[in-house]
């Protein structure tokens, strides 16, 4: 490892201000797709089209030098126009199978609409998320790293798509919500956007320098309290728990997996590196609780009906558990 | 990207940071645990303020507490409460000072502190931990030593920001509230310096009641010792040439004798130890030593002398000559027993009488004889039963009321559901045999209006006997217990319906009526 604390901040510091020069507003947006791509993990965004998503995406490939991909899932997409296929091709030598890959081989990966496409699709691009190979014709194909998927579902068209289920929806480190932009911010996207000028952005970091990060983050200090306080909280998910508050459970259906508790870890390592930190703090974990608990706690039919929302139990669960009590 | 200078290095020897900030961390938790201890002190301080305060309180109104109470009360001096708030004090020091909280705690205490961020925490628990060294841990522990040394003077920056609470000092005022309330007490007069003297206030005023209620002798009886005296050692000559009636005043009036030493002695007593614990005697305390010298010549002399060492300031002099005189009444108390007893056994020995009451002191039960509820007592000789009806399960020669018994001795009567049958009695009781076979002949034979008991009520509503005679046997004292008022009534009862001309089909239907009235 040849990076100080100090030039691992500097990177998230840098591609963070490289980045708003083209992204207006959606700071902690940007922060936390940077966090996800320091852990080494996947997230899935929920917004309305047009919000800058694969603005977003396009733009954070350029700054950091890593190349940039885009699908959008229809319902006749078919797995091999995700991962790729054989195709027969001519040669001087003579005819040969030769392997095609797909645009899932890349490093930035939006997925627009997942939710669009069928089940056997989705499947095949969550298979490769989480094996970060494709195999074709018996061939294995690793993907390239850092991989980074960031898939989308639109909120409003429902009809005729097919929602994730919990168990592929638990794959991706955090859900985060894309929100319109204030006024002042529309107001200054429409004057970058429509002129004849257009903003650009150079490279500000290596893959390389990416990949040690992530490295780095993974050596992040992490006290034995504070994995205890992410296990209580966990814990604190499910109804049948002790741990679970008394008016949290009758709001809850079902919990977080252990797999969410690893998430929060991984991102709160990240969070401290970009923070110049060597440890991860209480703040830290709490500050990244909401966006990866979000799509992992499922609300029961009456907190549905009274319109509760995953946020809100997020927050009480960090209010009635105490770190405090873990010493 | 270059490795990093390690001529620029500012760390030291990684057991160097780690010793040091543990030294750090031992210096905080020492000061967490005195803050806590002195918390916790005070804490107990002001409740044990509130409990001495409390205590105060129910020795004032002793008096108003139940029997076992009174005791404890008696136990205890109210200035020796204020030590009540100080044991309490030092309990919850020792307790608070006991409580030891952890490194990583104390840690994360001084991460909030300071607001690091957990950095103290992470240093503390990879310390304490077995995983192998990083350059991330080297980094932390570094961040976290820095950040302890940054204070100039570590103990005075960990005195300011763990300082102790200012409601620590309200918490010693609490000792106001005892002190002031004993002051206010001992000022008004309400509280004697000593407690244990609370209950001799009392105590004379019932002890020199009970010795007024003793009988006084007659004059002629006043050298009942020196009669005592000759009897014992003439037992064989002279009891013989006594009438027995003349034998029996003896006995009684010795008897009488007894109790009234044994009543001198205990309000002796009660006063010495007043005047032993520097309490000045009041004037019941002189009254009550005018009513025994009255009523104790022989001790009269000593008495006036105590009072007068008293009076002359020479207490441990008066104490001694009260306790010398509470030994004298105590002494012939129990030589008096003693030659009534065997007074007793060589009279009764010659009689043949089984109603005699061995041990002397006019007990109202006799266990050879059995009681009007039924209890056989022991077998016994007794003429009086042997001619009765036995029930299922009695012993001989005892009063039908029942039948069975609960003793353990009297045999297996199958069990205790068996006992509750064996009592139900299949006939009633007639008042005339029981009657019969609790008292002697002698009583039997004379005039009911002769055996009975008059009391009177004294100026303080208390009832006491004035008067008795015609006693059934000498240490036979009337019953004028439960037992005693029912066979009264029983006998009245049977005098009125024999006086009243009732028609005959209605005099089964009148004694009936009296016979299931309450007896309680």
């Amino acid at each position: 490892m040849t990076q100080t604390e100090s030039t691992q901040g500097s990177v998230v510091e840098r591609l963070k201000a490289e980045l708003g020069r083209v992204i207006v507003g959606q700071s902690a947006l940007i922060e936390e797709v940077l966090l996800a791509l320091i852990a080494g993990g996947h997230v899935l965004l929920e917004g309305v089209p047009g919000l800058g998503k694969t603005v977003l995406v396009k733009t954070l490939g350029d700054c950091s030098g890593l190349s940039f991909a885009r699908i959008q899932f229809t319902p006749d997409l078919m797995p091999s126009d995700i991962t790729g296929s054989t195709v027969l091709e001519e040669t001087p030598e003579g005819r040969e199978f030769r392997f095609r890959p797909g645009p899932v081989f890349t490093n930035l990966l939006l997925a627009d609409e997942i939710n669009r496409a069928t089940p056997k699709t989705q499947s095949a691009l969550l298979e490769a998320m989480q094996e970060t190979q494709v195999t074709v014709g018996g061939i294995t194909h690793p993907l390239p790293n850092p991989f980074l998927v960031l898939a989308t579902q639109n909120p409003i068209e429902m009809e005729g798509t097919y929602p994730l289920p919990e168990a592929q929806t638990d794959r991706f480190l955090m859900k985060l919500s894309v929100v319109r932009p204030p006024i002042p911010d529309l107001t200054e996207i429409l004057k970058r956007t429509t002129g004849s000028h257009a903003a650009t952005t150079s490279p500000v970091t290596t893959p390389e320098e990416l990949l040690e990060l992530q490295a780095c983050a993974r050596e992040v200090l992490v006290a034995q309290p504070l994995f205890e306080y992410v296990a209580r909280l966990i814990a604190a998910t499910h109804p049948d728990e002790e741990a679970c508050p008394e008016n949290c459970r009758k709001q809850i259906e079902f919990g977080a997996s252990p797999r969410g508790g690893q998430a929060l870890v991984r991102l709160a390592r990240a969070k401290a590196l970009s923070a110049g930190r060597q440890h991860v703090s209480l703040e830290d974990l709490q500050a990244l609780a909401a966006p990866v608990l979000r799509h992992r706690i499922h609300l029961s039919f009456e907190a549905q009906t009274e319109g509760a929302t995953t946020d809100q139990i997020v927050e009480e669960l960090l209010r009635e558990v105490i770190f405090d009590e873990t010493l | 990207m270059s490795m990093p200078d390690p001529s620029k290095s500012t760390l030291r020897s990684p057991k160097g940071i780690e010793t040091q900030i543990l030294l750090r961390l031992l210096q905080a938790q020492n000061r967490w645990r005195l803050v806590q201890a002195v918390e916790k002190g005070c804490l107990w301080f002001a409740g044990g303020s509130v409990l001495s305060v409390l205590c105060i309180t129910l020795l004032w109104h002793w008096h108003r507490l139940p029997g076992p109470w009174q005791w404890l009360a008696s136990a205890g001096r109210p200035f020796e409460l204020l030590w009540i708030p100080v044991l309490f004090a030092l309990g919850g020091f020792l307790s608070g000072w006991a409580t030891v909280p952890s490194l990583v705690r104390t840690a994360h205490l001084l991460d909030r502190q300071k607001d690091r961020g957990e950095t103290l925490l992470t240093a503390t628990d990879w310390i304490l931990s077995s995983e192998p060294r990083s350059r991330a841990s080297q980094i932390v522990l570094k961040q976290a030593r820095d950040s302890l040394e940054s204070a100039l003077d570590f103990r005075k920056d960990l005195s300011k920001s763990v300082p102790l609470k200012p409601w620590n000092s309200a918490c010693l005022l609490s000792l106001l509230l005892p002190v002031g309330l004993l002051f206010t007490l001992v000022t008004q007069g309400g509280l004697p310096p000593t407690a244990s003297q609370f209950m001799g206030l009392d105590l004379v005023e019932r002890l020199h009641d009970e010795l007024l209620q003793s009988p006084e002798i007659a004059p002629f009886e006043q050298a009942l010792t020196e009669r005592l005296q000759d009897l014992l050692r003439n037992l064989d000559q002279d009891r013989a040439s006594l009438e027995s009636e003349t034998l029996e005043t003896i006995l009684k009036a010795a008897e009488i004798q007894r109790g009234l030493d044994m009543a001198s002695r205990r309000l002796l007593e009660t006063l010495a130890e007043r005047a032993a614990s520097g309490m000045e005697l009041s004037q019941q305390d002189l009254d009550a030593l005018k009513s025994i010298s009255e009523r104790q010549p022989q001790l009269s002399e000593l008495i006036g002398e105590a009072l007068e060492d008293w009076l002359a300031g020479r207490g441990e002099e008066a104490v001694r000559k009260l306790q010398q005189a509470q030994q004298s009444a105590g002494q012939r108390a129990r030589a008096t027993r003693e030659a009534v007893e065997r007074i007793s056994e060589a009279w009764q020995s010659d009689r043949g009488d089984q109603s005699s009451d061995s041990n002397g002191q006019g007990s109202q039960y006799d266990p050879n004889q059995g009681d009007a509820f039924g209890d056989p007592g022991s077998e016994s000789q007794s003429e009086s039963g042997s001619g009765s009806e036995s029930g299922e399960g009695e012993s001989q020669g005892t009063a039908d009321f029942g039948v069975g018994t609960t003793d353990r001795n009297e045999g297996d009567q199958g069990g205790a559901q068996g006992q509750q049958s064996l009592r139900r009695s299949d006939r009633t009781s007639g008042w005339e045999e029981e009657f019969r076979n609790l008292h002697p002949p002698e009583r039997r034979e004379q005039d009911t209006a002769q055996t009975r008991v008059h009391g009177e009520i004294d100026e303080r509503g208390r009832t006491r006997p004035s008067q008795q005679t015609g006693l059934g046997g000498p240490q036979v004292e009337p019953w004028t217990g439960v037992s005693g008022g029912i066979l009264e009534y029983r006998q009245e009862a049977e005098n009125a319906l024999l006086r009243e001309e009732l028609p005959a089909e209605h005099a089964d239907a009148v004694r009936r009526y009296f016979e299931t009235l309450d007896q309680r």
